[in-house]
């Protein structure tokens, strides 16, 4: 392995974010209490800058470090994606720092971490960096799960965070030490010469099925989803929004990058199990938000189902796929925050998370309403906001490869997916507000935040052409299948 | 142009936040200005697309999903923009009059022109896409529409009922459309038109067909979806008149007539549409004449009068598509007038209840010849519209493309549905204005007739007799160039009022004569009904058991699932790792057990083997926590004795140093921590976890022997250590010349992590200290 200079110039952005979070964190320590407002700020504008940056390696298709690292559009991409998340979650996330007595910057250079670790994950060409990267990801994430630990259900997800999240990392370590047994190699642009010469041996396959598990953790699939309710419903909101959104993708982003780039071999046998998990995740996420009054809990099992809604991109194993994945990915970022950024709004104010408490929304505060309403739509894959077209894309993309009944099982539930959607708008639209309701006060920065998400959904829903330009292009250039 | 034409509705609503205050009641008018405009507009289009020229025009919107927003404007196109536009105009001048100030106008007009813009767009577009997006559209504005009163618990059952079928259907139809588009490669309905051949004979025929049927039939209410439709009457009347009969439950229509070239004229087509739209007819007529309520008796009306569309277009001939296409606008017409007088009865009387209602011809005159034009009209009464239509139908029946058992069994359904048609269109105008008044205590606020509200009807009424007694006058203009539309070819048929004396004639005499004997025998009829069709068992009952079987299943599952304990999520877990590693385990032939790679084991092993397995017994079922700690110690302690035995004293010495600090420090903590609770769990859980627990643990074993028989890389890597420590790395003992030579970087850095650890502990610690030292 040769370690250039140049290489480390590809990795500016991560190398940017590892300064960020560390000078986040001196200058929570250094700065007194009574100024620690500024932090969020300096967050957002390094973040920004940091976005920015990312511009320049739009051309990049590098593997640095011998393979260990890899700058591509694919990398890239999802670069924006964490980076997206994280300036929205720390704009919408200020009114709750605020309310915080003390470990005000240590909140935000967590976050960025986080970020990090994504991004590492995302970018890792090899087994050992993209666990060191998840690593970083699962335990900045359990100190911002458990961050209220005055609050026991936030000191429960914390737990419950721990046991689960070591858990499978386990599985996935002990997955990716089949694979490197059997491959000989942790590099995972190197793999595919090798397994052609071993073949599919059993034990090789069990170290896939492992992999799934471990990644099925990440981005909570069934059977491996249940800890996301408890820890959606216990975390901090911005931390559930950023947990829901981003860390999900980030587990995404690694799983996809080793089943098409390591194992596209082997997709025989993984194929089945992957549609078995993609397929009882969509119907079971789907069918279990009914019931939920919490509104956190039902965007929780939402997003165990959009989960399974992504995955149709990997089943698909073909570029179109892959760029639905990633279509689908950006705008439920949006789609997502900004459903939560309401739900943080209206807890702050009313102290409830209840969907009943959403009665009459849209007549004290019609702005939040109408967020909340057009975000919904979108997850729910209503036209014209976003979600259609992406997820009628991944739908295209599965029929394509011949799975048709997968595509009825994603139509199917998605009918009943508009069934409790509508649950929520019914009660801002059609109940009758509180009699004590008064208009919530929103702040500029949180305003600033809902805003960039409903224009958004609604500008890719009417005019999604560059965007998805843009990722398909990137899902080409990922995997030109 | 043509696109803002069509877009004008909705750029309207943006107007109507700032008309509202000024004008009040009277901004009905303002909202009927726009419809009157565009009916205008697009009767200009008139001359050129009746030369068989349809207008096209083209705008790209989303090139790489094949979504351009491309217009087409032929005959069949034009048939439903002129309806949609014409009647909306009426519609809109009939609820001025029709709601009253206190009513939220803003919404109600905003939600009508939303109707009215997505609706232009279903029937304009040249684009599948682009069509579902609008048909969605119309879904949802029924759904606020018919929830209008939402204060009402009946409106908003009536308005989720028609909006979850509706988008099912729609949701059902783009996955027809997607199929489409893998047959042809193409989203443009002129594309597919043009493949219509490939189409038909593909694989996937069969199942695009119904799916995009599926779309159709739910949205034009045709049995079994149609239960939506009556529930659907809780809307404000000039609602249900225009989108529950008029206009949006003919867009099911609209798709069948207008994919007829690309999917119709197959045995597959004639069978399942035809059959539905005759099964229709007959079922909503016969429901028809048991419904007291004036508006049920209406939404059945029109589930039977759209199936005797749809079951022209099944017919696919060239008659039966002019028929279809002239049909359509009759209803439209006299429909749209008949909702109207119910509306006005309703309003004047306060009821609809035709059990109540009689005699009201007296209190309203022209009200009542209105109705009985109109009703007759429907009936198929000769010098009115709908018997010309009716006729045709009836001559489509007897010509049928398919043989075999339909070409007698169609024309009888035919008869048989307009024999009920008959009945209730009777009863609707002689019960309600005729005889005498049942109920003293309702009558009418006011004599004479309501003329703001009246107008609508009578213009309505009135095309009624012109076309009966002129059918020329839209031949040229409307049906035919609709019916080209429809055939894809020019359709030439005559309409005409007088055919000679032959079947069909026939048909309708039979129709006339036994209907008046029904009309006359209504109790027995009724009752009849009544007896076949019980509230016991119906459709209705299926969808509201399927909700809430929906709900039911959902909620087991959370309750199952989703206890909030990490034990029962476990058992979930374990379970799938069982199913999926043990299967591809055993599928796959992974298991590779052979006993040449491992060690002997000897009585030494197998007694220490035991005491694990009781060590690790102890830990689950010993009752206090002092005792499983003590316990999980042990487990640990013999673990250092296999390392003694297999004669690794470091790496024992290393174990006994972390179980001792493991132990202590279970201690420390679990003093803090409460008695381990007893929790009664069920006999049969338990087996269940055990299983599952067991076959966790099997399965491991399994894996761990399977692993280390498979030595895939040859030589093993053990093998070069042994043999290099020494020379490369000057030391005898290997693990401890890994650690310091070959892994040297990899140490350090572990140390310099722990000192740092230990650093912070430090603080900490000290921290802590300080502050308790203050506190003193």
């Amino acid at each position: 392995m040769q370690i250039q200079l140049a290489d480390f110039a590809l990795m500016m952005p991560e190398i940017a974010t590892a300064i960020l979070a560390i000078g986040l964190l001196i200058v929570g320590l250094v700065v007194p209490r009574e100024q620690a407002k500024g932090i969020s700020f300096l967050t957002v504008a390094g973040l920004v800058g940091i976005w920015l940056l990312n511009f320049l390696y739009w051309h990049e298709n590098a593997s640095l470090f011998g393979g260990i690292y890899i700058v591509d559009p694919y990398t890239v991409f999802f670069r924006f994606l964490f980076l997206t998340a994280a300036i929205i979650v720390a704009l919408a996330a200020k009114d709750y720092v605020n309310t915080l007595e003390r470990n005000q910057g240590e909140f935000y250079a967590l976050l960025v971490a986080a970020t990090l670790g994504m991004m590492i994950l995302a970018g890792a060409g090899d087994l050992v960096t993209l666990y060191i990267g998840l690593e970083l990801m699962t335990i900045t994430f359990v100190i911002l799960v458990g961050y209220q630990k005055k609050e026991a259900k936030s000191s429960e997800a914390g737990v419950k965070y721990v046991i689960l999240g070591a858990m499978s990392s386990a599985v996935l370590l002990y997955g990716l030490s089949l694979v490197f047994g059997f491959t000989g190699t942790t590099i995972i642009a190197d793999m595919v010469p090798r397994l052609t010469l071993s073949g599919a041996s059993p034990l090789l396959l069990l170290g896939i099925v492992f992999l799934v598990a471990g990644f099925g953790f990440k981005v909570s699939a069934v059977p491996f989803h249940m800890w996301s309710p408890d820890i959606y419903e216990g975390a901090p909101t911005p931390v559930t929004a950023f947990l829901a959104v981003a860390s999900k993708a980030a587990g995404l982003a690694a799983f996809v990058r080793v089943f098409l780039i390591a194992l596209p071999e082997l997709q025989p046998y993984w194929i089945t199990i992957v549609v078995v998990l993609t397929a009882i995740t969509v119907v079971v996420g789907n069918l279990i938000a009914i019931p939920q009054s919490n509104i956190k809990r039902m965007l929780a099992f939402s997003s165990v189902a959009q989960a399974g809604y992504i995955l149709f991109g990997l089943v698909a194993f073909s570029s179109l796929g892959v760029g639905a994945l990633l279509f689908h990915s950006i705008l439920y970022v949006f789609a997502n925050i900004g459903a939560f950024a309401v739900a943080i709004v209206v807890k702050n104010s009313t102290g409830s998370d209840e969907i009943k408490d959403y009665s009459g929304l849209a007549q004290t505060s019609p702005f939040l309403a109408a967020v909340m309403l057009l975000c919904l739509l979108s997850l729910a894959g209503i036209p014209p906001v976003a979600g259609f077209v992406s997820k009628f894309y991944l739908f295209m993309a599965v029929i394509e490869k011949g799975m048709v009944w997968l595509a009825f099982v994603g139509i199917m539930m998605s009918m009943v997916s508009v069934y409790y959607y509508l649950i929520v708008a019914k009660a801002m639209y059609l109940g009758t507000p509180n009699r004590e309701a008064k208009p919530i006060s929103v702040s500029a920065s949180t305003q600033i935040a809902l805003v960039i998400c409903l224009v958004a959904v609604i500008f890719f829903g009417v005019y999604p052409t560059p965007l998805l330009d843009l990722a398909m292009n990137v899902g080409y250039s990922f995997f030109p299948f | 142009m043509l696109l803002i034409a069509i877009l004008l509705p909705f750029l309207a609503v943006f107007l109507l936040p700032f008309l509202v205050p000024v004008l009040q009641r009277k901004v009905g008018w303002a909202v009927a200005l726009v419809p009157l405009f565009l009916f205008a507009y697009f009767a200009g289009f008139i001359p050129q697309v009746a030369g068989g020229e349809p207008v096209i025009v083209n705008y790209q919107w989303v090139p790489q999903m094949g979504i351009d927003f491309s217009i087409y404007l032929d005959g069949l196109a034009l048939l439903f923009a002129l309806l949609i536009t014409g009647l909306g105009f009426f519609v809109v001048s009939y609820a001025v009059g029709y709601l009253g100030e206190k009513e939220n106008l803003g919404n109600f007009y905003s939600f009508i022109l939303l109707f009215m813009g997505s609706m232009l767009g279903v029937v304009t577009t040249g684009n599948l896409l682009v069509l579902y997006i609008f048909w969605e559209l119309t879904s949802v504005t029924s759904f606020l529409l018919i929830g209008f009163w939402f204060h009402r618990e009946i409106s908003r059952y009536g308005a989720l009922k028609s909006m979850l079928i509706t988008v099912f259907g729609g949701l059902a139809m783009l996955a027809g459309f997607i199929f489409l588009y893998l047959i042809t490669g193409s989203f443009n309905i002129r594309d597919i038109i043009a493949q219509g051949s490939d189409v038909v004979a593909h694989s996937y025929y069969l199942p695009a067909l119904i799916l995009i049927l599926l779309g159709a039939f739910t949205k034009s209410a045709q049995f079994p979806f149609h239960i939506w439709l009556p529930n659907a009457m809780e809307a404000p009347t000039p609602v249900s008149a225009y989108l529950h009969s008029a206009t949006m439950v003919k867009a099911g229509l609209y798709l069948l007539a207008r994919l007829t070239p690309a999917l119709g004229g197959t045995p597959e087509w004639f069978y399942l549409v035809s059959g539905v739209g005759l099964l229709t007819l007959c079922y909503g007529s016969f429901m028809a004449v048991r419904q007291t309520d004036l508006k049920a008796f209406l939404a059945f009306s029109t589930i039977s009068q759209l199936g005797l569309i749809t079951a022209l277009f099944g017919f696919s001939t060239k008659l039966a598509v002019a028929a279809a296409a002239f049909h359509i606008f009759n209803h439209a017409t006299f429909k749209g007038a008949l909702f109207m007088v119910v509306g006005i009865v309703d309003h004047e009387t306060g009821t609809r209840d035709i059990r109540s209602l009689g005699g009201l011809r007296e209190y309203m005159p022209i009200t009542a010849i209105v109705a009985g034009v109109t009703a007759f009209s429907m009936a198929g009464i000769p010098l009115l519209s709908g018997f010309v239509s009716k006729e045709m139908f009836f001559t489509a029946s007897l010509a049928l493309p398919m043989a075999g058992v339909a070409q007698w069994l169609f024309p009888a359904m035919a008869v048989l549905g307009s024999i009920f048609t008959f009945m209730y269109s009777m009863m609707l105008v002689f019960n309600v204005f005729g005889g005498k008044s049942k109920d003293p205590s309702i009558r009418p606020h006011h004599q004479g007739d309501n003329w703001s509200m009246l107008w609508p009807p009578v213009i309505l009424a009135s095309v009624n007799i012109i076309i009966g007694l002129f059918p020329g006058l839209v031949e040229k203009i409307l049906v035919l160039p609709a019916a080209s539309g429809t055939w894809g070819a020019p359709v030439v048929e005559h309409l005409a009022l007088w055919h000679g004396f032959n079947t069909p004639l026939l048909m309708s005499a039979i129709v006339i004569l036994v209907g008046f004997l029904f009309f006359r025998g209504q109790q027995a009829v009724v009752s009849f009904v009544e007896g076949v069709q019980n509230h016991r068992f119906n459709l209705n009952v299926l969808y509201d058991k399927s909700l809430v079987w929906l709900n039911d299943v959902a909620t087991w599952l959370t309750v199952k699932q989703m206890t909030g304990f990490l034990r029962d999520y476990l058992v979930f877990i374990f379970l799938w790792f069982a199913l999926s590693v043990g299967g591809t385990l055993i599928l796959k032939g992974g298991l590779n057990l052979t006993t040449l790679d491992l060690s002997p084991v000897g009585p030494y092993e197998i007694a220490l083997a035991l005491i694990i397995v009781g060590g690790a017994l102890g830990v689950v079922f010993l009752p206090t926590k002092l005792a499983a700690i003590l316990s999980l110690s042990g487990v640990g302690a013999v673990v250092v004795l296999f390392w003694v035995n297999l004669r690794a004293p470091d790496l024992a010495l290393t174990q006994l140093i972390v179980e001792t600090v493991s132990t202590i420090l279970f201690l420390l903590a679990f003093a803090h921590l409460p008695e381990l609770k007893k929790e009664v769990v069920a006999k049969s859980q338990k087996l269940v976890n055990m299983i599952i627990a067991g076959a966790s643990g099997l399965l491991i074993t399994l894996l761990m022997v399977s692993g280390n028989a498979t030595g895939l890389f040859d030589p093993i890597i053990a093998d070069y250590y042994l043999r290099e420590s020494l020379p490369l790395g000057g030391g005898h003992n290997v693990v401890n010349v890994v650690l310091v030579d070959f892994r040297g970087i990899d140490t350090m850095g572990e140390i310099t992590v722990i000192s740092i650890a230990a650093l912070a502990v430090y603080s900490l610690v000290k921290l802590r200290l300080g502050k308790r030292g203050n506190a003193e």
